[in-house]
């Protein structure tokens, strides 16, 4: 099902990609323009969806997908990563990292509160140290000023 | 024998105590940055320019060039402990490397990633010392159409490498291509697939993609099925690489060696052409290309040799021309400006010292990287003993780091996750993602050169037959291809299935 | 004190007489004190640059930074925030960067286009308020010493482009000023050239080196060192007098009888237009104050500029620059590409 469905999003994307560059514009007075490669890249993705759609030989054979307990984990790893993108910029680096790794810490297989807090405190300070001290990186401040 | 007595001043100016240290510390600089993920030799070095004002000219240029051929040396480790790649060079490494690992062999394939840069390194700079001037006048006549030939036998070589489903590997390499062109077109300033967002108008971040659809995408793949003490390996066996292992190493790393080189040399080239065209030769060339994917060495050896040796063909253009090929060197070349040196064709004669100390530098440098590797090696193998669940959030954050330090841009972030999750599904359905990656690196080039070759050449693409190089180049490449639809046809022939070479 | 100031006017070159006498380095040390507000600055300031490390325009920040820092004991911290040719850069200082006084951005009128050309309206270079100028670049036409221009002049190229209509292959980067030089030599002089696209002007000078293209445009620094070798030659310099590091080189004005052939690359320090006043005006006397300094001048001078004393001694250095971009415009308008 999910084969398809990528087999399918090949379809539309080279489908679109090719329409889109066909706008811009193939050929120019010497040569390409800036349509053709994204033309053809287009025509041969769209193509490919085509054929992995009929071509069931090419379909993955042993494919297993994870319990709900690994989907969780997994949407625990893709939602801490998001809130820490999202958070950066009104919580600070350190701020939003400390909490993306206690979300990360508890999702998968929770060990004890203060091991997660010891954890995720230390990792986040000696990441701030390598890049900020010794690196002089700056990163995002948070409102309290780091 | 000028280039002797040119290296014997260049010892000379090396080995004082202090330059001798900053070589060191920008070693392990470099092979520090080369190991965390997501940070990689160019953000390392733009974030520690600085240092160097204070220092002389020839301390502030070794630091950092040691920091660059370092990082080289670094980027191996996690690719092979952790198979997430320390940057985009050692993306290759990861095929072979993490296989060994899981077999418990990660000592090995450390060993020998360290030996074969130390000899990919030495055997760089010694065409360094000897051939820099004439190498340097052949590398600048690389002009747009030997570009678009190397381009196109960089993705013949990609075409040799994938594994599993050749259409989907197909499907791959067009779609990078695609992905390739999201930004600004640098022939016409037009800005293409950027839906009106800035963010876009610069194009996808190579580092980003790199990081999620290698990296993020893998650690997506471990959770699924962790638990309190899921270790990446069980067994450690050996630290060190086996009498079998440096026989099936070292006609690899000599390969490697060459080819990195000569890829370094020119600017369409660098390391990750220089990896991926090393490792398709090497599957290429092997009595046996089915081991290729499960844990050969020679799928180690070749490719780290490769992109450590165009490190060393990439400082010639700068040393003898003064013309950067690729933005680390670029960088470096800033280095020497802002002490008010400007190197140039006439570099050599006018700062012997400052030429031939870089160039002796790098002779001292990889003698320290290889001292450095080889006891680090037992204390890298021992990270895989660290519980994953502990290991891989803080992975993750220097990932997250490494990847925000390059541009400074929150919205790399989001192509990083947006990479791993679909690097996650894809990986699920079996394909590879490793076409991917080189499409998107050669396609830009190969527009961009292939655009300006139609622009200067009266004849149209016919230019490509009367520049030897560009010829000579098409030439295997056409070789190439016959080759694989003969074989294609005498699989079928023979009724199997096209795909045998998969895992 | 005073032979100094003489000699950094004399190094200078062009002209730079006024600053003169005692009043030299510490009277804009002591003006920086009097502006300098109370609770400013805190913390490190962050200097972004919209290109990459090592190039012109980051060497430039990056000696400014170090000059600032050594008068105020400040920290400044460059930052370089790439992407799309200065785009990303240019987004994030007009629109997303804290108008605090924190953050401040050491730019090349190449702002300019991208504000009015490229833009589409998501930010304007308005946006941003120049506090101080550093230095201005020109731009020079290159050929090779031994191909096909061999000890002629610019007059000599723009005839047989004109002769030979597109046959003289010349680097350019598409949509910027190199692109703008050649098209303005070739509409007053009737001539036409084949461009051949690069990325950038260093990349063409390398083609040019590499003899893939006849001829190409470029700043001094760039190619200097292969002048030097021999290997090219600069055949004019989009300014309007000779350059005083450059003497043989004539203006493309002198060797094309015009008065407007002028291409120069402009440095100068903006920061967002909401920053208080205060310290705008700080951060406009230390970048004085920094270009006062003989060392950093010196640093300048070796990478081929020149200091434009009309902007130098601007009494509203913002408006002056906003003179230079509206000049721009007009180009733009005359040229059709911008609708007035």
């Amino acid at each position: 099902m999910i084969e398809r469905l990528v087999n399918l999003t090949w379809i539309l994307v080279g489908a679109a990609a090719a329409t889109l560059s066909w706008r811009i514009g193939l050929t120019g007075p010497y040569g390409p323009d800036s349509g053709l490669f994204p033309f053809v890249a287009g025509l041969f993705v769209a193509a490919g969806g085509v054929a992995l759609m009929l071509a069931r030989s090419h379909a993955t054979a042993d494919l297993e997908w994870p319990d709900f307990a690994g989907w969780t984990r997994i949407l625990g790893v893709i939602g801490a990563l998001a809130f820490m993108a999202l958070a950066i910029p009104y919580l600070g680096f350190a701020i939003a990292s400390l909490v993306t790794m206690i979300i990360l810490l508890r999702t998968v297989e929770p060990g004890s509160w203060l091991s997660t807090l010891v954890l995720a405190v230390v990792s986040v300070a000696a990441t701030l140290a390598l890049f900020v001290g010794l690196l002089d990186l700056q990163l995002p401040r948070g409102p309290l000023g780091f | 024998m000028e280039a002797m007595s040119g290296l014997f001043t260049g010892f000379g100016v090396i080995l004082t105590p202090e330059n001798l240290l900053l070589c060191l510390a920008g070693s392990f600089v470099g092979t520090m940055i080369g190991v965390l993920p997501g940070i990689g030799p160019l953000a390392a070095l733009a974030l520690l320019l600085p240092i160097t004002f204070s220092l002389p000219p020839i301390a502030g240029v070794v630091m950092l060039a040691a920091i660059f051929y370092g990082a080289m040396y670094g980027g191996s480790t996690t690719s092979i402990l952790l198979n997430l790649p320390g940057e985009a060079a050692s993306v290759v490494t990861c095929r072979d490397g993490y296989q060994m690992a899981k077999q418990g062999r990660a000592g090995a394939a450390l060993g020998i990633a360290a030996i074969g840069s130390f000899i990919a390194g030495t055997l760089s700079v010694v065409a360094l010392t000897f051939f820099a001037p004439i190498l340097g006048e052949w590398a600048i006549r690389f002009g747009p159409p030997e570009n678009v030939a190397l381009m196109l036998l960089g993705l013949v070589c990609t075409l040799y490498m994938i594994t599993g489903s050749a259409l989907k590997g197909l499907v791959m390499i067009a779609l990078g291509v695609l992905l390739a062109m999201v930004g600004t077109d640098v022939v016409t300033g037009n800005e293409r697939f950027t839906f009106g967002s800035i963010d876009l108008s610069g194009g996808l971040d190579l580092l980003a993609i790199v990081i999620g659809l290698f990296g993020i995408s893998e650690i997506l793949l471990n959770v699924e099925t962790i638990s309190k003490s899921t270790l990446l390996a069980d067994k450690i066996r050996g630290l060190f690489p086996t009498r079998e292992d440096w026989k099936a190493s070292l006609a690899p790393m000599l390969r490697g060696s060459g080819l990195g080189f000569l890829l370094g040399l020119v600017p369409g080239g660098g390391p990750i052409t220089a990896s991926f065209i090393s490792y398709a030769v090497e599957q290429r060339v092997a009595k046996d290309p089915s081991r290729f994917g499960k844990g050969a060495i020679e799928g180690v050896a070749g490719p780290e040799a490769a992109n450590n040796a165009a490190v060393g063909g990439s400082m010639i253009p700068v040393l003898s021309l003064g013309i950067p090929g690729t933005p680390v060197t670029a960088l470096l070349l800033g280095a020497l400006v802002i002490q008010g040196i400007q190197p140039g064709p006439l570099f050599m004669q006018q700062r012997p010292d400052l030429f031939w100390g870089i160039v002796a530098s790098m002779y001292v440098g990889n003698v320290f990287l290889l001292i450095l590797n080889l006891p680090l090696v037992g204390l890298w193998v021992q990270l895989l003993r660290v519980p994953y669940r502990v290991l891989f959030p803080i992975v993750l954050m220097l990932s997250v780091v490494g990847t925000y330090s390059a541009n400074k841009n929150l919205f790399d972030l989001w192509v990083m996750l947006a990479f791993g999750v679909s690097g996650y599904v894809l990986r699920k359905l079996q394909y590879d993602l490793a076409p991917f990656l080189i499409a998107f690196v050669l396609a830009p080039l190969l527009e961009q050169s292939l655009r300006q070759t139609l622009v200067m050449s009266p004849d149209g693409i016919m230019i490509m037959t009367q520049r030897p190089i560009a010829a000579v180049l098409i030439a295997i490449s056409f070789v190439l291809v016959a080759l694989m639809i003969r074989r294609g046809l005498t699989t079928r022939k023979t009724g199997g299935i096209p795909h045998e070479a998969h895992v | 004190m005073k032979l100094m100031c003489k000699r950094l006017a004399a190094a200078a070159g062009l002209g730079l007489a006024l600053i003169s006498g005692a009043a030299c380095a510490q009277g804009a040390k002591a003006a920086l004190a009097k502006v300098k507000p109370a609770d400013f600055p805190t913390q490190p300031i962050e200097m972004t640059v919209v290109y990459p490390a090592g190039g012109g325009a980051d060497l430039t920040a990056r000696l400014l930074a170090k000059t600032m820092e050594d008068i105020t004991g400040n920290r400044i911290l460059v930052n370089n925030r790439t992407g799309g040719a200065g785009m990303v850069g240019h987004a994030w200082l007009a629109t997303q960067a804290p108008a605090d006084g924190y953050a401040i951005g050491m730019l090349v009128n190449l702002v300019w286009g991208d504000s009015m050309l490229r833009a589409q309206g998501r930010w304007t270079h308005t946006d941003l308020e120049p506090v101080g100028y550093l230095n201005s670049d020109p731009m020079m036409w290159f050929v090779t010493n031994d191909g096909p221009f061999k000890g002629k002049t610019l007059k000599d190229i723009v005839q047989a482009a004109k002769d030979k209509p597109g046959t003289i292959r010349v680097a350019t980067v598409p949509g910027s000023m190199w692109d703008y030089s050649i098209e303005q030599v070739e509409k007053q002089n009737d001539a036409r050239f084949l461009r051949v696209p690069f990325q950038s002007g260093g990349a063409g000078v390398v083609g040019l080196i590499g003899n893939n293209v006849d001829v190409a445009l470029g700043f001094y620094a760039e190619a200097k060192p292969h002048m030097e070798a021999g290997k090219i030659r600069g055949v004019g310099v989009a300014s309007p007098e000779r350059l005083s590091h450059a003497k043989d080189m004539p203006t493309l004005n002198e060797q094309l009888g015009g008065k407007d052939y002028l291409w120069t690359l402009l440095r100068f320090v903006v920061v967002p237009k909401k920053t208080p006043a205060d310290r705008k005006a700080y951060i406009g006397a230390m970048v004085k104050a920094a270009m006062q300094q003989k060392s950093l001048r010196d640093e300048y001078a070796k990478l081929g500029v020149y200091f434009d004393p009309a902007l130098e001694n601007a009494a509203n250095i913002t408006e002056a620059l906003n003179a230079e971009a509206e000049r721009e415009r007009a180009f733009y308008v005359k040229t059709g590409r911008l609708k007035p």
